[in-house]
């Protein structure tokens, strides 16, 4: 308890020491929103008036602050761009976002994990062999390049599904393979190696001993202590849940977070990217503490040690 | 370090021969790339835009009738020398602040963790681009902004190793006989590291590339006409339905190259360091 | 113990696939209002749904407070006066008429009697005054009326703008949907931030629902009217509703086309034009760019201070190539201002083009007369050692500069110079060569009134070339209130700029919309302005 409750602590101040960082670079960077977004008409003067206008005048740690105490009574500010609240731009993008790394995440799992085992209990035989080195291959793609192939195939040659941006359902599939193919690997092996790891495990050749059916050891005892890793990574995906991934979205022009990230970034829009990074440093520090406690629970030798 | 076993080991482990075969070709690819490719990579013939792989173009043209075949060829340095620069800035970064947290707990310990954590923290992507913007387009800003989003494994992994073999008896009696404590640190601790560190590093270097394609898709990577891969392909996707090959070629180089250094790495790792996670 | 970790494990596999199916669900909803949009646009027997896609999302829907205006501005808002399609005179849209008196300071405005703002509320001279004063507090180009004096409201229909000085230019924001009428009482009672996401003007359309990342939904105003000679139907447009997707991918947008979900597509990308020529099923209206792009030369900084390498550089730059080598889908520039804008000179242009095509001998020279050769045999002429090195600032988010720069690098390199190529937003470029902190950067303008060149060449603007006999002509041309006499002004302005070489015209894109045959009667000006008054679904 009192270990949790230090790691809140300093998950608050880790919060705080990214907001000060990415505060930091996102005005250190040349231009701001006003003068990015001012046409050739615009005169300097306006340009200076415009920029007072948004507090853009008051030295930096003053901006901050003004910040901070905005973020403290939950108020995430305003897009200097759309001119609208950030909360209402966010609520717009996060349903797409979580559709697509929600379903990608249970994708993944879904074909990992059965993998994992089936490579692990076949250990060092072909069928091994055979979904380690597809695993490596997939993670080796980088996954822009696997989104425009897919769309190639089965947008452009097959005209069977649409290329891209959010028009139903049909449209989730592309983004959909192009998320969870290449991360798949990292779930596959997590898997492979922690259900070789228990199978060698003492009570694990005691239950064979025993005569228990082979099935029920391996569901009973195996499986059920492998997963626990696997458990905690899939709280250690909570803040890529939320902040989906600026490269998929980019590719299929899927109107999510990471697509209003990265145009806010292009353009600055200062309130915007600094809301989300929050949003993701704080679930990050979030899901590391639930992630530990989880495994403490789950695992009594982690727990002693705590 | 190299000794022969390894070596006899490693002609037994595939991935680590095959991977070996892919770093050695991609190598000659990258030293011998004037004479490989039949035109320069910034050569122009505006009267063969676009035109699709054949005996003349090997892998068609770009957009500016430019060889793609020659630009996939001198495209290798590039990303060779991405890879390996920025795989040495964190490996640096990384071993001495893993040494010292590592070494001196406490304090030390708290403050150096703190800041990795505070790394942990930042989408890695968003804080590369942000860096990127900071300091202006250009592959030393790139590999600058990849390093500074990932040297925090390697903190996390050198730490790890240090504290459980700071107390071993050869270090203390590297202690007793008055050895001072950076020498402690760089003679008898970080060579017992250096299995763990040339698996990570392999393992980052297809990670520095992949990320470096992906700040070029972005638009964030080398200068034109500088044939960075990951540049070439995000320029070809707005041809995909009249001129494929245009990105199709440069992700394959990608896929081959990465595959490469992961398969190398794979296999380095199941023969140093079996138990290291990664 | 055992039993219970299972539970768990379960419990947590099972929370993440309901979070999953939670966030599906979500989806969901949207999509069922998406499809029911597009199939509103299949059942055409009841309701005629015109789907409309742009690459970018808009600001907002106010159109005083947003920084880049688009056709969903267009619908939603109207101007007192528009262009002719040719450019060469203004026609009343909103007023029933105008008239400007003779010292060219004072322009009468006359409103219909009958006008209204699309909710209803009566449109009458007190809310043009208020439009314009609102205007001055809230746009970014708030000083786009800074000549107006003050407006006279003379009865509810008659609106007299007095001026400071005969100002030519002025038309151009009158003319175009950025001098329209808000209704500012509204914009006042709820607030700007509200007005932004649902503004009301006087135009074909009011907004029903934007949809944020995705679509704006507009519905017609039965109460519009207009009094545009050249178009044939006054009334209410044709289609019940008209929605507006934003699309960023080039390739979406344009399969969408192809597919028919989308009747009328702007921002045809220059590698699609080839393929969309020749589909049956679409045609596209070409406009020509009502600016130029063109390369900006830091004159301050040794050696671009010498004009003669500034004009070297000019002689060095083969357009034509340039041209074929981006398809043919630019037309080259040799002055400063494009055909389709207002105070374009055709005289001059060919003088100009006579003068600074492209000659790579005479470039030579110039080069060699300023002290610079290939003294070494590199390829690269150098002076006292030195190599002639020079960056080139390319914007990555404008496609079809960014595909010339590699185009004028080899050109260049023909020349002895080498230029490195250095990509940044053009936001930046823009800052950047205000602050004199470059050698070369390549820029663009976009606007329909010459006046345009007062804010890159006066002395004002803050860049570093300026030139006092130039900033007067400038000053002077703007306050011409004759069209011909007026482009003769810049005739003589582009000359003497052209003189010093701080600008290297480059060429004006071709920009495309591509429409559906099924969409007959769309009408477009020489700038792009787009009239759908007479379209309709076939």
């Amino acid at each position: 308890m009192e270990y949790t409750i230090k790691r809140l602590i300093i998950g608050i101040f880790i919060v705080l020491a990214v907001t000060v960082i990415l505060f930091g670079i996102m005005h250190a960077m040349p231009g701001d929103p006003i003068e990015l977004l001012a046409g050739e008409r615009v005169s300097p003067e306006r340009i200076a008036q415009l920029k007072a206008q948004w507090g853009l005048d008051k030295p930096m740690y003053i901006q901050y602050f003004y910040w901070l105490s905005r973020i403290i009574r939950g108020d995430f500010g305003t897009s200097m761009v759309t001119k609208l609240p950030v909360i209402e731009l966010i609520k717009a993008r996060l349903p797409y976002t979580l559709l697509l790394t929600g379903s990608a995440l249970i994708v993944q799992y879904i074909i990992a994990i059965p993998l994992g085992l089936l490579a692990a209990l076949k250990w060092n035989s072909k069928i091994d062999r055979i979904v380690v080195t597809l695993s490596i291959v997939l993670w080796s793609m980088p996954n822009f390049w696997l989104g425009v192939l897919l769309m190639i195939i089965f947008g452009i040659k097959l005209n069977l599904l649409p290329l891209s941006g959010y028009s139903g359902l049909k449209s989730l599939i592309l983004p959909l393979l192009t998320l969870s193919l290449p991360s798949l690997a990292g779930t596959l092996r997590l898997t492979r190696s922690e259900v070789l790891e228990v199978l060698r495990e003492d009570y694990v050749l005691t239950a064979y001993a025993k005569g228990l059916p082979k099935y029920k050891v391996l569901i009973k005892h195996v499986l059920r202590n492998a997963l626990i890793p696997v458990t905690v990574m899939f709280f250690l995906y909570l803040p890529w849940l939320i902040g989906g991934s600026v490269i998929v979205e980019t590719v299929f022009a899927w109107p999510g977070m990471g697509r209003l990230l990265w145009k806010s970034i292009t353009v600055q829009d200062y309130a915007v990217v600094q809301a989300i990074i929050f949003i993701i440093a704080l679930l990050t520090v979030i899901s590391n503490t639930i992630g530990d406690i989880v495994s403490a629970v789950l695992d009594p030798r982690i727990r002693e040690s705590l | 370090m190299v000794n022969f076993d390894i070596l006899r080991s490693g002609s037994k482990n595939i991935s680590f021969k095959l991977g070996g075969m892919i770093f050695l070709s991609v190598i000659v690819m990258a030293i011998f790339a004037p004479l490989i490719a039949p035109y320069s990579y910034d050569e122009m013939h505006i009267s063969d835009i676009l035109k699709p792989p054949s005996s003349k173009y090997l892998l068609g043209t770009d957009q500016y009738g430019r060889d793609i075949f020659s630009r996939i060829v001198y495209g290798s340095r590039i990303a060779l020398k991405v890879g390996i620069l920025v795989v040495i800035i964190e490996t640096v970064i990384g071993i001495s602040l893993g040494l010292l947290a590592g070494y001196y707990g406490g304090k030390v310990d708290r403050i150096i963790s703190f800041i990795t954590d505070v790394f942990w923290a930042m989408p890695p992507l968003v804080l590369a681009l942000a860096v990127v913007t900071l300091l202006g387009p250009g592959l030393t800003n790139v590999m600058i902004a990849i390093a500074v989003v990932s040297w925090a494994q390697f903190t996390r992994v050198v730490r790890a190793k240090t504290q459980s073999l700071k107390n071993m008896p050869f270090v203390e009696a590297g202690r007793a006989i008055g050895e001072s404590d950076i020498s402690i640190m760089l003679r008898y601790i970080l060579p017992n590291t250096m299995g763990a560190i040339i698996v990570l590093s392999t393992l980052a270097l297809p990670s520095a590339i992949l990320s470096t394609t992906a700040m070029g898709f972005l638009g964030l990577g080398a200068q034109p006409p500088t044939p960075d891969w990951g540049v070439m392909l995000s320029e070809g996707i707005s041809y995909i339905g009249t001129a494929p090959w245009i990105s199709i070629f440069p992700g394959l180089a990608i896929v081959y190259t990465v595959l490469g250094f992961n398969l190398l790495g794979e296999g380095l790792r199941d023969i140093l360091d079996p138990r290291l996670k990664v | 113990m055992e039993k219970k970790i299972g539970s768990l494990i379960l419990f947590f596999i099972l929370a993440g696939a309901v979070v999953a199916a939670g966030c599906i669900g979500g989806g969901g909803t949207q999509t069922s209002t998406q499809s029911s949009a597009s199939s509103t646009s299949s059942q055409t027997q009841k309701e005629v749904t015109l789907v409309i896609a742009t690459p970018e999302e808009i600001e907002g829907t106010d159109i005083q407070q947003v920084s880049w205006a688009n056709i969903v501005h267009d619908l939603i808002f109207q101007s007192l006066v528009v262009y002719t399609l040719d450019l060469k005179g203004v026609v009343p849209n909103l007023a029933e008429s105008f008239e400007v008196s003779k010292d060219g300071t004072e322009i009468t405005f006359k409103l219909p009697k009958d006008a209204k703002f699309s909710n209803g509320d009566p449109l009458t001279a007190e809310d043009i005054k208020k439009s314009v004063e609102r205007y001055r507090n809230v746009s970014p180009y708030s000083e786009d009326f800074a000549v107006v004096d003050k407006i006279i409201v003379k009865d509810s229909q008659t609106a007299i703008f007095k001026l400071k000085e005969p100002a030519g230019y002025l038309w151009a924001v009158l003319a175009s949907v950025y001098g329209a009428p808000v209704n500012v009482n509204l914009a006042n009672k709820i607030g700007n931030e509200a007005f932004n996401r649902k503004a009301v003007g006087s135009g074909p359309y009011k907004v029903e629902e934007w949809v944020q990342g995705s679509q704006i939904t507009l519905i017609r105003n039965p109460d519009y009217k207009t009094h545009i000679p050249f178009v044939k139907n006054k009334g209410p447009f044709k289609f019940d509703k008209i929605i507006v997707r934003f699309i960023p991918d080039d390739f979406t947008r344009v399969s969408e086309l192809k597919a028919g979900n989308v009747q009328i597509v702007f921002g045809i990308p220059l590698e699609q034009v080839a393929t969309l020529k020749k589909d049956p099923n679409v045609q596209l209206l070409s406009y020509l760019q009502p600016g130029i792009d063109y390369i900006m030369i830091n004159t301050k900084k040794p050696p671009l201070d010498d004009v003669n390498i500034r004009k070297a550089i000019a002689l060095a730059i083969n357009r034509k190539e340039l041209a074929s080598a981006l398809q043919n889908l630019v037309r080259p520039a040799y002055g400063y201002l494009s055909l389709a804008q207002v105070g374009y000179d055709e005289a001059t242009e060919k003088e100009l083009q006579t003068e600074y095509s492209y000659n790579l001998e005479k470039a030579k020279q110039l080069l060699a007369a300023a002290g610079w050769k290939d003294t070494d045999g590199d390829g690269i002429v150098d002076k006292n050692g030195k190599p002639l090195k020079l960056t080139l600032m390319v914007p990555l988010d404008r496609p079809v500069i960014k595909k010339a720069a590699p185009i004028i690098q080899s050109q260049l390199k023909k020349l002895g110079i080498n230029l490195e190529l250095r990509e940044y937003e053009y936001s930046y470029i823009r800052k950047m060569t205000r602050e004199g902190n470059f050698d070369m950067a390549m820029r663009a303008y976009w606007w329909n009134d010459a006046d345009i060149l007062i804010y890159i060449f006066h002395s004002d603007a803050g860049y570093p070339w300026s030139n006092p006999k130039v900033d007067k002509m400038l000053e002077e041309a703007r306050t011409i209130p004759d069209f011909t006499e007026r482009a003769k002004k810049y005739g003589e302005i582009q000359k003497a700029i052209a003189n010093e070489m701080p600008v290297i015209p480059l060429f004006s894109e071709y920009q495309y919309v591509g429409v559906r045959k099924e969409v007959k009667g769309v009408i477009m000006g020489i700038d792009g302005s787009i009239y759908l008054n007479d379209a309709e679904i076939s």
